[in-house]
């Protein structure tokens, strides 16, 4: 029963009252304790809400300060060499070093030697000394990353041990700093471990080999592709295309004439050039694997001269639809045919399938 | 400019406009096409290609066939290293390709380059 009155005057006067039951009262400092918890708890989410929102403030505006500053070194040695620098809190360090990445990655030459200044200035070597030994992996990776954009000989060892890491993020990083800080060793270390790589996004393989340059990546790969049994080389050949021209049209002449295999035949006929002819063309066209007798057919559109005319529509009634649908294309897009040639080429099919697929294409193609 | 990577599109921003360029960011495809149809030609473009929503490619096209931009230089800025990428942007109407990584005191050059003889086509039309 609740015998409480309420007077006015100190509205909480009635909860230090004496006068109610145990119940009551228990009831009353309950609610008294949730309605504080809840003030309590309301001023502190509001609280943390404010302190994360200056925080985020505080870290964009040292990232544009300091993006300001990486974009300013790129185009300005002087600038790199002497300019004041931001102050860099201890809590903004891994911010900086992430921030002065991407900047690096963005671009090569004089900008690189420009940015590479600013960071020995602004302690970012250092730093990436000490986050080497890490047990965090994310922080790891960053280490290496900056080691080898910064191109301190000094872990040169270390990332060579780093390579062979199960890990396939810290392994790739790793072959890429390699490669920044010693790139002709760097690349004769890692090209013949990519088909053993196949973990490493082909992406990142491609932008490593590209970034060393064609020049410094052709005899290896042409090693490697050489050494590798069917399978790597079919793998290999993906990369093949960064490679000098005349090396790789010599490769690529050299595995049409000896390889049997059809993955590795068909990955060598994506990269023909015509410019050195087309070893075995005919036989190619003729294989017991409908997808190189596809290729050989777009290599034809590509390269292919008059006397390989009669090579195309004898594929224009293969069993296999692609086959014949790319020997069509082919015949369509072969620069010594002009529209009436092509007319009577089609009149002298006496298959069907062949006469359909040459109508299919032409189509296509706007001749009607 | 349309660069649909925050990073990239700071730096070249601050770098282009140090050098004396006034830069309009499109941060994807579409509001590169909003910006060819709303607002006046530009001095020069300078073009990612894998870009959100409409890609680089198409968006030559689009300029190239635009009554007003049709004569807008545009210079490709692209991680895409293939001869087949770059001849198929230069097929379509592309000025001049650059590919990331780049060298920013080329990159600049390149521009004044197009921009120049931009203007010099424009004394002839």
């Amino acid at each position: 029963m609740i015998r409480a009155t309420f007077t006015g005057g100190n509205s909480l006067e009635w909860l230090f009252r004496y006068d109610f039951d145990t119940l009551t009262t228990i009831a009353l400092w309950s609610i008294a304790a949730v309605l504080a918890t809840t003030v309590i708890l309301f001023v502190y989410t509001v609280g943390l809400r404010v302190a994360t929102i200056s925080s985020n403030q505080q870290r964009r505006s040292f990232l544009a300060r300091w993006r300001d500053v990486f974009a300013t070194s790129m185009l300005d040695r002087e600038f790199a060499a002497q300019q004041t620098l931001p102050r860099v809190r201890r809590a903004d360090r891994i911010d900086l070093l992430e921030e002065w990445n991407r900047a690096r990655s963005m671009v090569y030459g004089s900008a690189v030697d420009n940015l590479i200044d600013l960071a020995t200035r602004s302690g970012i070597p250092d730093l990436a000394r000490r986050l080497f030994r890490s047990r965090r992996m994310r922080s790891r990776i960053l280490a290496v990353q900056t080691v080898g954009h910064l191109r301190l000989p000094e872990f040169r060892a270390e990332l060579g041990e780093l390579v062979n890491d199960e890990n396939t993020a810290l392994s790739i990083t790793a072959a890429a700093a390699l490669v920044d800080i010693d790139a002709d060793s760097g690349i004769a270390l890692v090209v013949p471990m990519i088909n053993r790589r196949r973990d490493w996004p082909k992406t990142r393989v491609s932008i490593l080999l590209r970034q060393a340059g064609s020049e410094r990546i052709s005899e290896p790969m042409y090693r490697a592709i050489r050494s590798e049994g069917d399978s790597g080389k079919t793998y290999l050949l993906q990369f093949a295309r960064l490679m000098e021209a005349e090396i790789l049209d010599a490769l690529v002449g050299d595995l049409l004439r000896e390889s049997r295999d059809p993955g590795v035949l068909n990955a060598a006929l994506k990269l023909v050039s015509g410019f050195a002819g087309v070893p075995r063309i005919a036989a190619l066209t003729q294989n017991d694997a409908w997808f190189v007798r596809m290729q050989a057919a777009k290599v034809l559109g590509r390269v292919g001269q008059e006397e390989h005319l009669s090579l195309l529509e004898a594929l224009l009634d293969d069993p296999e639809w692609w086959v014949r649908y790319r020997a069509a294309q082919a015949i369509t897009t072969l620069p010594f045919l002009g529209p009436n040639q092509l007319r009577r080429i089609r009149l002298r099919q006496s298959d069907p399938f062949a006469g359909d697929i040459l109508q299919q294409a032409f189509a296509e193609v706007g001749l009607a | 400019m349309v660069e649909d990577n925050e990073h990239v599109a700071y730096m070249l921003e601050f770098m282009l406009e140090r050098a004396g360029y006034d830069v309009i960011l499109a941060a994807n495809g579409r509001d590169a096409q909003a910006a060819v149809t709303n607002i006046e030609p530009v001095d020069v473009v300078l073009l990612d290609l894998m870009l959100p929503y409409v890609s680089g490619y198409q968006l030559i096209g689009e300029i190239r066939d635009d009554h007003d931009w049709q004569y807008v230089p545009i210079v490709v800025l692209s991680g895409k290293v293939l001869e087949d990428d770059i001849v198929k942007a230069l097929d379509l109407g592309a000025n001049d390709y650059v590919t990331k990584p780049f060298r920013p005191e080329e990159l600049l050059a390149r521009l004044r380059r197009v921009v120049a003889d931009n203007e010099h086509r424009a004394l002839v039309r």
